[in-house]
This record gives C-alpha cells, structure tokens and sequence, in this order.
C-alpha cells in the first residue's frame, strides 16, 4: 500500500500524542483500579465531545495560519439562544444553535478574511462583543432552562448502541471534519493558503473566501458544540466555554498542528483532546485537586510546544 | 511600510497626532459636554487613576507586540505576584515583599523569553501554557479562595500615596510610558527589537544577536507586568487568584484602539497612551450613563472593531473602494 508523504508526516505526527495516550492508559491502569473500565473509557469519550468539535473547528482556522478566539463564547452564545428558541418553537429549534455559530463565524471571517484585520484583533473585539450580546439576550447572563428536557435527557443520556446519540451526533460530525479535510477540495485550499498564500493566490485561490469560509466552518462547529452543551446540561449556559478557545489551540498543537499554518491534521487534533481529557479524568479518578489538573495542563502545553519548536526549522526562531 | 510614517514631524515641525489620538480628544470633548459629572476635576483623575494599572501592563505587552510576539499569561503571573505578596509581607515586611513579588513576575517573563528565543516556541503557545500553569498553581497555593493581608498604610501606599500631588499610580503610569518611548524610539536595544519584529530574517542577516534581543525584550516586559501586579495588589489589599483573568485581552485591546498594527515591528508608547485612554473614557462615560455592563461590552467590542477598521491604511477595506486613493490602492495591487 503506497503511503504519500504528507500522510506519513501526519502518522509520525500522531505517534506522539498516541504514545502518551498509551502511556497515561498504563500510569493510571495502574493508580487507579476502575479506570480501565468499559464504563470509564465510554465516559472519557463522552466528557470530550464538546471539546473536541471546538478543537476541529480551530483546526480548520489554524490551518489557514489563523486562529480564532471567539469559539468559546459562541459556544455559550449558542447554547443561550438555542435554549430560547427551543422554549418558544419546540424541538425543531435545536437547529439554530448550529446557525448561531455558522453567522459568528461569517461575521469573524469577514472582518480577517475580507477586510485583512489581524486575527488576534478582529476575534478579541467579537469576543467582547459577543459576550455582551451573549448577557443581553439572556437578560444579564441567567442560565436558561429548557422547559421540556425530555428530547435533551434522551440525546445525551440514552444508550443507542453503546453511546448516547449526541456522542454519536459529534462522531459524525467528526468523519464530516476528516473528509473535508481528507477529501474536499476546500480542505487542500485551506493547506494551501496557510502553507504559501503568495503561491495560493497565484494558481488562482481567492485566498480571503477560503479564510472567510474556515473562520465559518469553525463557527458551525462551536454552535454543534453549543448545541451538545445544551444537551447535556438541561439549560442554556451563557457564561460556560471561558477559555475554551484556548484548550482547543493546545488540542490542536499536542495533535502536531504548528501554528505557522499549512497543517491539516483532524486525527492529531481529536487525538491531543482525547489525551487533554484523560489526562484531566485520570488525576481526578486518583483523587488530586482540580488545580493540579490545571499545572498538568499547562506542563503538557508547553511541553507540546518544545516539540513544535524542534520540529521547526531551526534557523526561524519563533514568537 | 516604517512606523514613522505614522508619527512624524511634518515639514513645519509640528508633531502629528495618530488617527487614535484625534479620537480621544473628541471623545473627551463629546463627554464633557454630554454625559453629567464626566469633566469634573475628581472624575478625570478617578479616570486616569483606573487606566494607570491597564496602561503600565500595556506598555509591557506593547514591547512583546513589536517583537512580533502576544503575551496571554500576564494576568495569571499577576495574580500570583499578589499571593506570594500576601503570603511574604508578614515574614519580610512590606517593600521586601513587594520586591519578592515583581522579581516571581520578571522570573516568569524571563522563562517565557528563554521558550520563545532558545526553544522556538511560538509565543502563542509558551504563555498560553504557562497562564495555564500559573493560574492552577495560584489556586494551589491559595486553596482557591482570596487571601486577605493586613492593610497596613504601607501596603496600601502604592495604590493610594500621593507624590507632589499625583497619585501614586499615575505617575508611575507617565513613568512607564516615557520609558518605554525611550526605549523604543531612542535606544538601539530598542531599534533591534524593531527589526526583529519586523524582519526576522534581515535581522539574522544583519548580525542581530536575535534569540538575546527576543530574551530581554520579554525580561523587561515583565518588569512593566511587575510594576502593574504590585499596584493592583496594593488596590485589592488581597491575594487573589482570580485577580485580573482578562488582563492580557485589555491590554492587547488598549494596543489595538491606539492603533497599533500587531504585526510586530511597529509600535509607540502613543498607542498605549490614546488606546487606554479610550477604553477608560468608555468605561467611565458607560458608568456614569448607568448603561449595562453587556451593553458596555458590546460597545468596546464595536470600537476595538471599527477603530482598527478606520486606521488600518493597508487592508482591504481601503483597496475595495471605500476610501481608495492612489497610493494605497496601489500597494494593494502589489502585495497580490
């Protein structure tokens, strides 16, 4: 079977985070007795569906050597909105959380892809702006409950072949990102334009609506992920995804994205996500604070980024 | 494309104001006359009294911005300065303990230089995990909950003394933003830090000591970061962990609204000084006006958005024809 390059380069990227993953299956295994339980494994892969479709959405921007700070709060925005209109129009309305993200999105992509406003500028002034329109529609943040949570309890709760049907909701969502990534052919536009935008422009990419359109995929993500929030937590939750934004980048980077831009990698980044989650369940499961769940985060990010440094050509430094 | 073009001495000599600087003085005139009690002697320096925290951590992130660089952990570093604060100063006293405080924050500003220049970490990344780091061992360290110290006139002094007649806070903040003119505008570490922001490359080639300009650079970044911890300590009178989370966000905003291109390679202590300025009025008017905080937000969100739409010459917004003029229209026909 022939192997092309670019996939072998993705394989070798993915030992890392899959050596670790096998590495902490084993520390724990040992530490903690119920943690190699079917139940245990299911309930990691549960716990990380939220963060995970984030994480692919950043991928997406990343790859356009972008990024996208907004994503937690759509994700809260989403929920938010999503819960009032499922309260008002009944359970068809869930489809609006994903539209919430795709119309953040269209608004972000806009302001970096057409109009060529620094990322880290255009994303933090949404931020702020969407959290304040995430407050004012809930009326100064309240959590919204939905009215009728027997949908919501059956998506998130039930077992349909072994996982509730919002977890099988993210998987699809999941092999969608790969063929996008794998197969489409907006997926070799984004590799392009984040790899050399010059030559992109040159063979004929309209580089800014292929920005544009990743800053909207990563928008329709949140929203499914807003929408899988609200599932699982009965109400809409305004004020949730603080920060979320950011574990996402470090998913996307422990997966061997680099920042610089041209990196695809939707099995790395589902990847580092699955190791930041058992990670965090398997110190919780031996009993350690939540803080120290936090340094371990921040010694893996880091840690992450040694290893984009020396994958790196030596001669740029970075910043 | 040098950033003198955007403040310079015309041919009369007179110096030129940045588009960001015009905005603050209308913003100021349309306040004075329109929101009540906003020109009051008491108010405005109520105003300049609150920017100065924001405005010395600006001129720290100012420096990492002209690197080409963004500095997300200085809110987390912040947070544990005043905890180490409040845990040191009944041992050591209060000046000793102060000093243990900025030197934890210049230390982690150091370690954030040696990533970013001696392991090619992405700037991004190394503060991202370390204001990960950081907020996890603050919360260690303080059980979680908010520490508080004894309220000795000492402790307080830095954010509440007076020095001939100006608060304590602000003259450290014209301190800080005339230092950090100098630096960048009339040093040569400050001219390399130029280059390497702007020009990596070049500045290899030129012989620029690159990876030492990029460790002093963040060093003394966070010695501004340590100036602005130790006040807002000193205003809090508490340890706490969850001191000022979106610091590094207001301090990249403040950078924006002044008018900053945060492509690294450009920057004045002006951007910090009219970026501050801005969102402080804001703030203060929305106060005063008894508007909502979401409403406020959304309001800074529009002006970070529509400021940096309004003086950014070279995107695209200009070269589609909304304002194209000869010049820029064709700079953009170059860079395709």
């Amino acid at each position: 079977m022939h192997i092309s390059p670019a996939n072998k380069a993705e394989l070798r990227a993915l030992m890392v985070p899959g050596a670790g993953l096998v590495g902490l299956g084993v520390i724990f295994g040992y530490l903690a007795p119920n943690f190699l339980t079917t139940g245990n494994l299911l309930n990691i892969v549960t716990q990380m569906s939220i963060l995970v479709l984030v994480a692919i959405g950043q991928s997406f921007v990343l790859s356009t050597r972008n990024f996208d700070l907004t994503l937690g709060v759509v994700v809260a925005l989403a929920s938010a909105v999503c819960a009032i209109a499922v309260n008002s129009w009944g359970s068809t309305a869930y489809l609006v959380a994903p539209f919430v993200g795709i119309v953040c999105g269209m608004l972000t992509g806009c302001l970096v892809g057409m109009l060529g406003i620094q990322p880290v500028v255009a994303t933090l002034g949404v931020l702020i702006g969407l959290r304040g329109v995430a407050f004012l529609v809930t009326g100064s943040g309240q959590v919204v409950p939905l009215a009728d949570r027997g949908f919501a309890t059956w998506a998130a709760y039930s077992n349909v072949f072994g996982l509730p049907p919002a977890t099988w909701f993210v998987c699809g969502l999941c092999v969608l990102a790969l063929w996008i990534a794998k197969r489409s052919v907006l997926g070799k536009k984004f590799v392009m334009t984040g790899e050399r935008r010059e030559a992109a422009q040159l063979v004929g990419i309209r580089c800014e609506h292929v920005v544009w359109k990743s800053y909207i995929l990563a928008g329709f993500f949140a929203g499914c992920a807003g929408l899988v929030l609200l599932l699982r937590a009965g109400t809409g939750l305004p004020s949730e995804g603080v920060g979320m934004e950011m574990q996402a980048i470090a998913a996307a980077v422990i997966g061997g994205t680099l920042l610089s831009g041209g990196y695809l990698r939707i099995f790395g980044t589902i990847f580092g996500v699955a190791f930041l989650q058992t990670l965090l369940t398997g110190l919780n499961l031996i009993g350690t604070s939540p803080f120290v769940a936090q340094i371990a985060t921040g010694a893996v990010i880091l840690a992450a980024g040694v290893l984009e440094g020396a994958v790196k050509n030596t001669s740029e430094v970075g910043a | 494309m040098t950033e003198h073009r955007e403040i310079r001495r015309s041919k009369q000599g007179r110096l030129r104001l940045l588009p960001a600087g015009y905005v603050a003085l209308v913003l100021l005139v349309v306040f004075s006359l329109w929101v009540p009690r906003f020109a009051a002697v008491g108010n405005l320096e109520n105003i300049a009294k609150n920017a100065s925290v924001l405005a010395i951590a600006a001129c720290g992130q100012l420096l990492i911005l002209v690197l080409g660089g963004l500095e997300f952990s200085i809110g987390a570093s912040a947070a544990l300065a005043s905890v180490v604060i409040v845990l040191t100063v009944p041992e050591l006293g209060v000046p000793a303990g102060f000093a243990v405080g900025a030197l934890v924050v210049i230390g982690i500003a150091f370690i954030n230089g040696v990533w970013v220049a001696y392991f090619n970490l992405t700037s991004l990344i190394a503060t991202l995990g370390m204001m990960i780091f950081l907020t996890g061992l603050t919360s260690a360290i303080a059980g979680g909950l908010p520490m508080e110290a004894v309220p000795t006139k000492e402790f307080l002094w830095l954010a509440r003394g007076e020095v001939l007649g100006l608060p304590a806070p602000v003259l450290l903040a014209i301190l800080s933003l005339l230092l950090v003119h100098v630096l960048l505008k009339h040093s040569t570490f400050g001219r390399l830090m130029h280059l390497v922001g702007s020009n990596r490359t070049a500045a290899i080639a030129a012989g620029t000591p690159v990876r030492r300009v990029m460790l002093w650079g963040f060093t003394i970044a966070g010695g501004f970061t340590a100036l602005a911890a130790l006040i807002l300590t000193s205003k809090v009178a508490s340890g706490q962990p969850n001191l000022v989370p979106n610091l590094a966000y207001e301090t990249i905003a403040a950078c924006a609204i002044g008018g900053m291109q945060l492509n690294g390679g450009k920057g004045h202590a002006c951007h910090v000084l009219f970026g501050v300025a801005i969102i402080a009025m804001i703030n203060n008017a929305a106060v005063l006006l008894n508007l909502p905080s979401p409403v406020q937000q959304l309001m800074l969100g529009t002006i970070i958005i529509g400021s940096v739409l309004a003086q950014t010459k070279n995107s695209n917004l200009w070269g589609v024809g909304f304002f194209s003029t000869k010049k820029v229209s064709h700079a953009h026909q170059s860079s395709q």
